[in-house]
């Protein structure tokens, strides 16, 4: 019989032991380029 | 017209959405259109100072017309570590170009959920949560952190893929009522599906955390 692997999201227990010694992740904004933010107020239709 | 201009501009814009209704209204969403004196939806402010109202035909000239003007302000946004399964650390590091001017700023950070409550398009970057605003004093060429610690709930729990954090460094200032004029210097998100440790084996290739299942 084959065996298929599917993911699954990690338990309570290995987000903690794996996120102690995980190195940081960094998304940078370089030099002078302008990221624009744009506050949206909306409501349901 | 805002999930268009997003995707064609991921590198250029965060969208911020504020719901004034429904399951995915925030006191702090009512608490920032008062900030502005915004008082109808739909309604687009770009950077704290341009006001693209609800003319929705107007809303890529006008991010067009912002997009270019230069900034002093650089942003670098660091995810983690994590103290709990749920509760995350996030770091704003906040400079001023050597050559640009020293100035007072006021860092958010907050949570922004771009699958809540409807998958894209209808809804970009829904607001979440907020955490305390922190006010900073900078010269040319100096820069500090900001440090700030998250919750995540079971909403963003569920569905990781679509949670981002933004932070932005504005004016420290209070608008005069009705008006818009509290610039935004600079913006950075950060995805949270990066996080370390948030998803298991991908890049060791020890799958030991992963389910079996037999066809």
């Amino acid at each position: 019989m084959s065996k298929t692997r599917f993911p699954r999201r990690p338990s309570l227990v290995s987000l903690v032991a794996l996120t102690a010694s995980a190195a940081l992740m960094a998304q940078s904004v370089i030099g002078a380029d302008r990221v624009v933010l744009g506050e949206y107020f909306t409501q349901p239709n | 017209m805002v999930d268009a201009i997003f995707t064609n501009n991921p590198d250029n814009f965060i969208p911020v959405e504020y719901w004034r209704g429904g399951a995915p209204a925030r006191p702090w969403c009512n608490s920032r259109a008062s900030y502005y004196g915004s008082n109808y939806t739909p309604h687009m402010i770009y950077d704290g100072i341009l006001d693209a109202e609800y003319f929705s035909s107007q809303y890529l000239a006008k991010f067009n017309l912002r997009k270019p003007v230069p900034t002093d302000v650089t942003l670098d946004l660091t995810g983690g570590p994590a103290y709990s399964p749920v509760n995350w650390e996030f770091t704003v590091s906040v400079c001023i170009e050597s050559d640009g001017t020293g100035r007072d700023l006021r860092i958010y950070v907050i949570e922004v959920n771009d699958a809540y409550p409807t998958y894209p398009a209808y809804a970009r970057n829904t607001f979440r949560q907020a955490a305390a605003t922190e006010d900073v004093t900078l010269a040319a060429g100096e820069c500090t952190d900001v440090v700030r610690k998250l919750d995540f709930d079971s909403i963003a729990l569920s569905y990781p893929e679509g949670v981002k954090i933004v932070a932005w460094a504005q004016d420290p200032v209070s608008p005069p009522p009705g008006s818009v004029a509290a610039e935004v210097h600079q913006a950075v998100s950060f995805d949270v599906e990066n996080l370390p440790g948030l998803y298991a084996g991908f890049e060791t290739g020890d799958l030991s955390e992963w389910s079996t299942a037999y066809p």
